[in-house]
């Protein structure tokens, strides 16, 4: 897991505007953030970093897809 | 339909194989997979923007490109693939080390970068370096950039100023390719709006006079280091215009940790969560605190290490009672405190040497282990990969109407080698600036450029292929077979031609058997596919640069030519593309940089490559 949830989350969006890899979005229907597409956390904590309530919980380990022959 | 294609129809989704975890007949014979997301993109929603000056990217490099276009009174888009203050590794940057002619002498950094980097670096972008760095440093402190956080930087101080100079934003945009007028001059960009959470992904179409690549570096996104948003998208967009780019062979080598790789950034909390500017004291080193190839020689030559406590580069631990690493150059550079610059109040001073490890933590070790270089894979030597352009006007060779800045410019200004801490958010302002000065020039003096409505057409049909697809291969897949391919050590930094080749073989397979094929089911998933589309490109780059640069200097190690060669290899390797074949070339460097001839070998070149010496009785090229 690298980003794993988000906590009290206030529907500032900065997590979203601050992640460079497009992990996090807004759900238009609650108006909150939420871990779209995990694998892409590279752990680098600017979503952690710029929010105001830390709500965010990182861990140091790394979400990898299992190693297929085909794509 | 043959029974292939029906076995492929009944085939499942990728996504179905990775919740499953279970091998199916289908799956077994259907290697395309099929797009769950597949759609129609003919009638996406297009929006125009017709600007003077288009800048790509918005960190150190795209923000002072953006003010200066806009004092020089030119309308200025900037684009980038995050949020402007967000952009690029700009948010990480916090060393910096300006020339003051009142503390420094100008040739000892010339002998110690030259040194350093193996004479590779390019003397005149080190003067440009050591006239204006100082400027730069004034000027950001006037802006408040040495009172915030690293991270904090783009949003309070670089965003504001940018907003205040009325820079229009395009955000959270992917650019996928150049656009030119029917001459070749490069006129603007195509891209697509990849968030659709709310609406769906539009194309974006940015017309201009001048363009300017601030996209900075890459690497292959491997879990060793947050490259973030960095996939050399610019280098690509330049090679399929024709530009000639520089420095593949050559590696960067930031560690991170051995028993917890994905976790770099606690190699960095030191200056993340500190509040102001590092600024470093002292000239640069000759060699201490390069980022040297010298962990992967080190794997190399006697495994992995697996104690704890060693350094960063892989240096063993500190011996008690003696002094720690770069003791001695913190007590040579105390003579500069109070001075110059550095009487600035509020600044963190850094009196140079390796970074001190992170405290001793008992805990902590068990869960990181200790560190080791060569994270970044695929990662150049900042400042030293990228568009070349020879004449130091930041414009790219032979092609018109494109400029590049940063970690997107080949400067060379690093060398084979990032020698030391403090030159790479400088160097990116100072030739962002330079570009814009360049292409504001360039945009006075020209008549305005338009590309063809079918060949903006025809870019984001190309554009949007991977959504289109109905069945082929998943950009995540080719990702992790590209991470597979190229970040071993034994491919990537310790090169052997047969080696070289097998990689390069199969990375040929994957951009032009499976690039074509790739499939994407939603707009995050389209950047993905064009995010791995580039990386592969500059995997083959690498790969040729290593084979065609037949010596060993600097971060380039050639187990079959373990010495440096003055003779033949006293020059940059280029990649051009030339009538659809990537071409290497050598631009060869002045004489009055090489190293002094008359100087014993170990003296000009202090690091010793494994089987250098014992190569160099035996060599005819021994110099």
């Amino acid at each position: 897991m690298p980003i794993e949830k988000i906590h009290g989350r206030i529907g500032c969006e900065n997590c979203v505007k601050a992640c460079p890899t497009d992990v996090i979005r807004m759900d238009p229907a609650s108006g909150q953030a939420y871990i779209a597409y995990q694998q892409e956390c590279q752990i680098c904590h600017l979503c952690r970093l710029s929010c105001p309530v830390d709500a965010i919980t990182l861990t140091p380990d790394k979400a990898m897809l299992p190693t297929t022959s085909w794509g | 339909m043959t029974e292939d294609d029906n076995k492929i129809e009944e085939g499942i989704s990728r996504r179905d194989v990775l919740r499953t975890g279970m091998f199916t007949a289908a799956a077994l014979s259907a290697p395309l997979i099929l797009n769950p997301g597949q759609a129609s993109m003919a009638a996406a929603p297009k929006s125009r923007h017709v600007t003077d000056v288009l800048v790509i990217g918005s960190g150190f490099a795209g923000t002072f490109a953006a003010l200066e276009a806009r004092k020089q009174g030119l309308r200025v888009t900037m684009v980038d693939k995050g949020v402007v203050g967000w952009s690029g590794m700009s948010p990480w940057a916090s060393d910096s080390r300006p020339f003051d002619p009142e503390l420094y002498d100008r040739e000892e950094w010339h002998r110690n970068f030259a040194c350093n980097t193996e004479y590779m670096n390019d003397r005149v972008w080190l003067d440009i370096f050591m006239d204006e760095s100082l400027d730069l440093f004034f000027e950001l402190n006037a802006m408040g950039a040495h009172e915030t956080k690293p991270f904090e930087r783009g949003t309070k101080v670089f965003r504001s100023e940018l907003e205040a100079a009325n820079v229009q934003f395009v955000e959270r945009t992917m650019i996928t390719s150049l656009l030119q007028d029917d001459s070749g001059r490069v006129c603007g960009a195509v891209g697509f709006t990849y968030d659709d959470s709310s609406e769906s992904s539009k194309a974006i179409v940015l017309q201009a006079n001048a363009v300017i690549l601030c996209t900075g570096a890459g690497s292959y996104k491997s879990p060793g280091f947050p490259i973030w948003g960095q996939t050399f998208d610019g280098d690509a967009m330049a090679y399929e215009v024709g530009a000639k780019i520089v420095g593949k062979e050559f590696h960067d080598t930031h560690p991170t940790f051995a028993f917890a790789p994905a976790a770099a950034y606690e190699c960095w909390r030191w200056a993340q969560e500190v509040e102001g500017a590092y600024v470093m004291v002292g000239p640069p080193d000759p060699l201490v605190g390069g980022l040297e190839l010298t962990n992967a020689l080190n794997v190399y030559k006697h495994g992995v290490d697996r104690r704890l406590g060693v350094g960063p580069g892989g240096e063993p631990p500190p011996v008690p009672g003696e002094p720690p690493p770069g003791a001695a150059e913190r007590e040579r550079n105390r003579k500069y405190l109070n001075r110059g610059y550095l009487k600035t109040p509020g600044l963190h001073l850094d009196l140079g040497g390796p970074p001190a490890p992170p405290e001793s933590n008992e805990d902590m070790d068990r869960i990181l282990g200790h560190r080791v270089g060569g994270a970044t894979a695929g990662m150049g030597v900042h400042k030293s990969e990228g568009v070349l352009s020879s004449d130091y006007t930041c414009a790219a060779d032979g092609v018109t109407g494109l400029f590049a800045a940063g970690d997107a410019l080949g400067s060379m200004l690093c060398g084979s080698l990032y020698p030391g801490r403090g030159f790479s958010s400088y160097g990116s302002a100072i030739q962002g600036r330079r570009a814009a000065k360049t292409a504001a020039e360039f945009v006075k003096s020209s008549q305005q450029a338009q590309a063809s409505e079918s060949s903006i057409q025809l870019a984001i049909e190309r554009m949007w292929a991977p959504r289109e697809n109905a069945r082929g291969y998943s950009p995540n897949w080719l990702t992790a077979t590209l991470q597979n391919t190229m970040t071993p050590f034994h491919v990537l930094y310790i090169k052997e031609p047969r080696r070289l080749d097998g990689a390069l073989a199969s990375i040929e397979f994957l951009r032009q058997h499976c690039v074509p094929r790739m499939i994407a089911r939603d707009g995050h998933e389209l950047r993905l596919a064009h995010e791995v589309k580039n990386m592969l490109l500059n995997a083959e780059m690498k790969l040729r640069a290593g084979l065609f640069r037949e010596e060993s200097r600097g971060t380039h190690f050639r187990e079959d030519f373990p010495a440096r060669n003055d003779v033949d290899w006293f020059c940059w390797v280029t990649m051009q593309d030339l009538n659809g074949t990537m071409t290497p070339g050598k631009h060869h460097l002045p004489d009055e940089w090489r190293p002094n001839q008359s100087d014993p070998y170990r003296v000009k070149y202090p690091r010793e490559f494994p089987g250098e010496n014992e190569f160099l009785q035996e060599s005819s090229r021994a110099v």
